[in-house]
């Protein structure tokens, strides 16, 4: 029997999809047989992060409906043997399916993966509902920023309220350098607020745009620092012991970089 | 010069006027004339003798009858003179367009509907004909079509024509570039990192069960595709 995993924020933009995407790949490249469901029904997202929009034919609404069989509606990564989507729809909107109807797909996803994630919308109504419906195991996205992190505190309370009472937080899009100086909140005052476990930070990374655009999950990239922070995410989640990568040395390590070409003397 | 015998076609057969003016022995000759280069073509057909003012005697009836039932298959011969000429159906002289086989059949006509705007991501044209959209489709936009679709812009959305099944149904964009493109049962989807943009319109249709496309070229004499 799978788990079933929702990743959600509450606010928008700080990385659900993205999030989802590479944790779904991360799974996989670990030879786990995932399933990635995009519950964001009518702003769909996941397919074009993934790249694999062109290749939809059925969504989940159709499977909801009895359209076609759930089979017919799941896309096979192009990537990954053992990765599947199964796209939203996208001339719909959230009240096309019901949270019952959602943990029934959940409960037939589960007989076939390891895995099943889901993509939650933005926002606690109905899309939420529906996405957490059929979860066993949350995943909150925060990014270091005061109205992110109120959002995610109001989430892992909603969260609780359904029976998801301990979610796991990922810190997005952390900048090291700014919270050295102190133009950023720190780990620390995240995890004071929100007093959860985490599961990983995701530094700020140029390569996970560069990624998303091509349509391909950063974990593939052996150099990025998000990529390896997403292959940590993912042991983490099959329950092994990562330490955290220190970002810190990494990134003082790119600053003496610079340094050294800024401070060579032109002549 | 006016032609001393006239022949002219209508759905109640064929109306020979004879010119007043001229004599009846140059007529007879001219008619003979006309009849011999035509052997056999006016076979089995009644035929009205539109002679005007000029007055025939019994003689020249004869004559004229004789000419045309035994020695040229023509089946009745009546004689008026009316010398508008009469035709009671007013399309008989139209030639019907019809589409040659050259090419490929597309579907030639039908109800359309036009959209004289973007279509956005997430919107829906369904329509039980054809579609025509002045403007663009947008990435996550579909268009859905019983009959054919023509957008007048860049498509990059999806595109199914021929929904119900009409094989013959086709796609044209000023830009093609759809992320899926559907006929009646046939699904394409775009390529892999390809981002090579054509700068020409373009025709997507069914050959050999494959969805194929096409530069879509303006009719020129040595180069047609008919849609």
């Amino acid at each position: 029997m799978g788990e079933v995993i929702v990743v959600t924020s509450g606010k928008g933009g700080v990385g659900k999809t993205t999030t989802t995407a590479n944790i779904g790949a991360g799974l996989a490249l670990m030879g786990k047989k995932v399933v990635l469901v995009d519950a964001d029904i009518g702003l769909r997202n996941l397919d074009v992060v993934m790249g694999l929009e062109n290749r939809i034919v059925y969504d989940l609404v159709d499977v909801v409906e009895g359209v076609c069989r759930l089979k017919q509606a799941l896309i096979k990564d192009k990537r990954y043997d053992s990765l599947y989507l199964l796209p939203a729809a996208q001339t719909r909107d959230k009240s096309a399916v019901s949270p019952q109807q959602m943990q029934d797909l959940c409960d037939q996803l589960k007989e076939q993966f390891d895995f099943i994630i889901i993509d939650c919308p933005a926002g606690i109504e109905q899309g939420f509902k529906n996405a957490i419906a059929g979860a066993e195991r949350a995943i909150v996205v925060t990014v270091p920023e005061v109205s992110s992190v109120r959002d995610a505190d109001r989430i892992i309370g909603l969260l609780s309220a359904h029976d998801l009472p301990n979610p796991q937080l990922i810190i997005n899009r952390l900048r090291i350098d700014m919270v050295k100086k102190g133009d950023m909140m720190n780990i620390e005052d995240t995890m004071d607020i929100l007093g959860v476990d985490l599961l990983g930070v995701v530094p700020d990374d140029e390569s996970i745009v560069i990624a998303t655009n091509k349509g391909e999950p950063v974990v593939n990239d052996n150099k990025a620092m998000a990529g390896q922070a997403f292959r940590n995410i993912a042991n983490r989640i099959l329950g092994e012991d990562v330490p955290f990568m220190n970002l810190e040395m990494e990134e003082s390590f790119m600053t003496k970089l610079k340094n050294l070409f800024r401070r060579r003397p032109r002549h | 010069m006016d032609e001393y015998v006239t022949f002219k076609g209508s759905k109640n057969g064929l109306h020979i006027i004879l010119n007043e003016k001229a004599t009846f022995e140059e007529i007879v000759s001219r008619l003979e004339k006309k009849l011999n280069s035509a052997k056999n073509f006016f076979k089995g057909c009644s035929v009205t003798i539109q002679h005007g003012n000029r007055v025939l005697d019994e003689d020249q009836r004869l004559l004229l009858e004789d000419i045309l039932i035994n020695r040229n298959g023509i089946t009745d011969v009546t004689f008026t003179a009316d010398s508008s000429f009469i035709t009671n159906d007013d399309t008989s002289s139209t030639v019907q367009y019809q589409p040659t086989a050259q090419g490929f059949n597309a579907i030639a006509e039908g109800a359309s509907k036009f959209y004289r705007q973007t279509v956005r991501n997430g919107q829906k044209i369904s329509f039980d004909g054809h579609v025509i959209i002045i403007g663009d489709v947008n990435p996550g936009g579909e268009i859905s079509a019983s009959g054919n679709i023509i957008v007048i812009g860049a498509l990059r959305g999806i595109a199914h024509a021929g929904a119900k099944g009409d094989r013959n149904a086709v796609v044209v964009a000023f830009s093609l570039q759809p992320t899926q493109l559907r006929i009646s049962d046939i699904i394409a989807r775009s390529p892999d990192g390809d981002n090579t943009k054509p700068d020409w319109p373009e025709i997507a249709y069914i050959k050999d069960n494959a969805l194929v496309i096409e530069p879509c070229v303006f009719p020129r004499a040595d180069n047609v595709i008919k849609i």
